[in-house]
């Protein structure tokens, strides 16, 4: 073959590889995709030092052992590509993909055990600390890690462990190398993106991994969908401002309150809803077992008719149409029950909003001309109009000659007063559904759990119950039972089932949908718009 | 002059001083450091560990002590939040507000001063009228809704400036602007006042009798004698407008000190709520020293009457 012949089947080679490999390369990641939230909370990117609610930009760089379904909130796979509970429930095992760190080193069963021992040690501000304490991690091999149980069972450890409210992996080789500071100034994960940069008090970014179209996670997905090739999550408190942003194209994800839905949604940009989101509440506080110090039979809402009268005489549709503008439903429940959750019953009705029948239980409790009640008031992240709503609630309280004594707190002051049961009254709270709730059903309602909001000697046998009973079918009667027990008792008053809302660019993103329940998430699942 | 200035200069520190204690102790009227920072079951042994380490387990006066030997140093502490050096976290903050409140006093000046002298010299007319409606509003428009107005207008329907946060110099317009707007309406009142009574002065009518063409003799002569009122009043208004910016940094996003003030102030974080109160002492004292040495330069009997010595 001649040279000249060479070279033009050469280049004709080359050009069909080129065309072939552009035909089933990846969309090319591109594009920054820009969100902006009312908070970045405290920043922190080690999870030494942030609490919860920082998992807002958490996830798209960490990952977790287990994930939830978004919409059914089942537990998936996550790191752990299966795990198994011992018959007595007391040690969980997870077996690890291979999967590596965006510095390239592979991720092992060290990670994991290390990951948590850091969360327990003595200056973590991890709100599941406690729950974390009651496991021993074990490293079985370099892909299996163990969990044991302290003090009973784990039977309710699978929500615990999943990115709901979850474990992060961090890297031991890393945090060995560079220490608490060092891994908050250059933090790594396992996720899709990796930390890129900071400006106190204004944004965060993170940049896509270079071995993106491989990750184990989303690396199919952005295959078929593209990526964006940096998320930069801003702070921007006020909602006006926030919806400016998007309307002037600097930001393409923000968060709304409910006031704004209607301008948002007559600039013609999408409202993106996660359903049933949240469900905004009140609590009581003094309700607690007799043998309790501090215990007062004399509060008048120790007695379950006077709880019964102050939910009658809420009127929720009024709420749901003038409070939230039409993006909440009146709903019924107790705090952390759910529908389609451990423990719902679809019996369940709202209370109607009945006055007449208000007044009544009231007289009939000895409190005909009303009471005063104290009523905390604090905002939670993503739910800001809380005190707002606790006016409202106080307004219709007010109707029946009950006075509520509005106190404006922040929830870091509240909650040690729970634990020391130092407060006695009500607050506005709120309660998002979770898939298998019993951890925080123990916190919420266990004699020895954390906030007191109802105390009984049934119901702590019942969550000690649930904790290490293993058969699904033994834990849904005995859920249902537990919920029946706090409805009929009107132990806590659910107001509406509200969603979290936030408006997008269509243009921009395409794909977005946080997981119910969750204060928004799966920024990593967004793909630029057309 | 050199007696005046030692005498500002230690009446500066005794106030700074002073300062310092009061910021040390309102700080810890936020609450207690702990609730935040552990566990709400932290055991009594966990909560006495970590006072322990943070010095809060010794006497508030040791405590205050301590701080003032370390500040002496300029050691202000780890921020309980960050657990960085404290003024670390305040420094990256600083520039954003400086920046934000430089513009708008800058603005405010040149935008007051010209308005103020004009509505003096056109006493009575229209444009005076023009300028005490600009003063109204600009007394009585809340920062918060011309904020979100400027953003309504300026970004969102003509797409000018961008509606909030940092980046460039676009970014800064409208948060100066809002920020600086109440000012403009005090600075131009005072120019306006204090030329009414220059311009009534004889040595006005001697330069006008020499024959002075009018702009020299408004803009030359009466505006320089008429400047030191709103002089003294300008300079603290720039540390105003740098510790005020609270509610524009809100509306526009912007990373300044007075969003890490509301942060610390929620997180009881002390070191830096007790950084951030001495550096706005420290501005109001240098600014106050400053005004107080031009005030002298530009007036001699004030200097004068403060030294003792008789006008020659």
């Amino acid at each position: 073959m001649s040279s000249v012949a060479r070279r033009i089947a050469l280049s004709l080679l080359l050009v069909v590889v080129a065309v072939f490999a552009t035909a089933h390369a990846a969309p090319p990641a591109g594009g920054s995709l820009h969100v902006a939230y009312a908070t970045l909370f405290d920043e922190n990117l080690n999870p030494l030092l942030g609490p919860a609610p920082s998992k807002v930009f958490y996830d798209v760089m960490y990952e977790y052992l287990l994930y939830n379904d978004p919409q059914t909130l089942r537990v998936e796979p996550g790191l752990a590509e299966r795990w198994t509970m011992s018959p007595d429930g007391k040690r969980w095992v997870f077996f690890l993909r291979k999967v590596t760190f965006s510095d390239g080193t592979e991720l092992t069963a060290e990670d994991v055990k290390f990951s948590l021992e850091l969360l327990v040690r003595k200056e973590s501000r991890w709100p599941l600390r406690a729950t974390f304490m009651r496991t021993e991690p074990k490293v079985v091999d370099r892909y299996t890690v163990a969990f044991d149980s302290k003090d009973g069972g784990l039977a309710d450890l699978d929500q615990t462990f999943s990115s709901f409210l979850g474990l992060p992996i961090v890297s031991k080789a890393l945090y060995d190398r560079v220490g608490d500071k060092g891994y908050e100034e250059r933090p790594m994960g396992t996720g899709p993106y990796r930390f890129s940069s900071r400006r106190a008090g204004d944004s965060v970014t993170f940049e896509i991994r270079g071995d993106w179209k491989s990750h184990w996670r989303v690396g199919s997905h952005w295959a078929k969908n593209g990526a964006f090739r940096e998320i930069v999550f801003k702070k921007v408190p006020e909602v006006a401002t926030r919806v400016a942003m998007l309307r002037t194209g600097q930001a393409d994800i923000v968060e709304l309150t409910p006031e704004v839905i209607r301008e948002v949604d007559r600039a013609k940009f999408q409202i993106v809803r996660s359903p049933d989101s949240y469900v905004p509440l009140v609590t009581f506080h003094g309700v607690w077992l007799p043998s309790k110090p501090g215990y007062d039979a004399s509060l008048p809402w120790v007695k379950k008719e006077v709880r019964q009268a102050l939910s009658l005489a809420l009127n929720r549709k009024e709420i749901a149409e003038k409070f939230y503008f039409g993006s909440a439903t009146p709903t019924a429940g107790p705090h952390w029950f759910h529908p389609g959750t451990l423990g719902w019953n679809p019996a369940w009705k709202p209370d109607a909003y009945d006055p007449a029948r208000a007044r009544k239980l009231l007289a009939e409790a000895g409190y005909p001309n009303g009471f005063t009640i104290p009523l905390r008031l604090f905002t939670m992240p993503g739910t800001t109009e809380l005190p707002a709503l606790g006016e409202a609630v106080a307004g219709y309280w007010e109707k029946l000659g009950v006075k509520a004594d509005l106190i404006r707190t922040e929830w870091v002051v509240h909650r040690p007063d729970l634990v020391k049961r130092a407060y006695k009254g009500a607050t506005v709270y709120r309660g998002f559904p979770q898939v298998d709730p019993v951890t925080v059903w123990r916190l919420a309602y266990h004699s020895k759990g954390d906030f007191g909001e109802r105390e009984d000697a049934f119901i702590d046998s019942a969550i000690d119950t649930l904790a290490v009973t293993v058969n699904p079918r033994e834990r849904e009667t005995l859920a249902l039972k537990l919920g029946d027990f706090l409805t009929h008792d009107a132990s806590t008053i659910p107001v509406v089932s509200a969603s979290y809302l936030y408006g997008t660019n269509p243009k921009k993103v395409r794909g977005w949908q946080p997981t119910r329940g969750k204060y928004p998430d799966r920024f990593e699942w967004a793909s630029p718009g057309a | 002059m050199r007696r005046y200035v030692l005498s500002r200069v230690a009446q500066a520190f005794a106030t700074l001083w002073l300062l310092s204690a009061v910021g040390f102790g309102l700080a810890r009227l936020t609450g207690d450091p702990l609730d935040v920072l552990l566990d709400a079951r932290a055991t009594e042994e966990d909560r006495a560990a970590t006072a322990q380490v943070l010095g809060l387990d010794r006497p508030l006066g040791v405590q205050y002590a301590i701080f003032l030997r370390n500040a002496a140093r300029g050691d202000f502490g780890n921020s309980f939040k960050t657990r960085r050096p404290a003024i670390s976290t305040v420094m990256e903050r600083l520039p954003w507000t400086l920046e934000l409140g430089t513009a708008s006093f800058v603005l405010s000046l040149l935008v007051a001063v010209p308005i103020g002298v004009v509505t003096a010299v056109k006493r009575g007319t229209a444009i005076d009228v023009v300028g005490k409606v600009i003063a109204l509003l600009g007394q009585s428009l809340p920062t918060f809704w011309l904020g979100l107005m400027l953003i309504l207008l300026f970004a969102v329907t003509l797409g000018w400036f961008p509606a909030g946060g940092t980046g460039s110099l676009a970014h800064l317009v409208l948060p100066a602007i809002t920020l600086g707007w109440f000012t403009v309406a005090g600075i131009m009142r005072l120019v306006r006042s204090a030329m009414l009574d220059t311009l009534g002065e004889e040595y006005v009518t001697a330069a006008r009798a020499k024959g002075l063409a009018e702009p020299g003799v408004v803009w030359k002569h009466a505006l320089r004698n008429a400047v030191i009122p709103p002089l003294t009043y300008a300079g603290l208004v720039f540390v105003a407008l740098l510790a005020g910016a609270v509610v524009t940094e809100t509306v526009f996003a912007w990373p300044g000190v007075g969003q890490l003030v509301i942060e610390s102030i929620a997180f009881r974080d002390f070191p830096v709520i007790q950084i951030i109160f001495l550096l706005f002492g420290v501005m109001y004292i240098a600014m106050s020293l400053v005004v107080d040495l031009l005030y002298a330069w530009a007036d001699p009997r004030i200097r004068l009457a403060e030294t003792g010595a008789r006008p020659r």
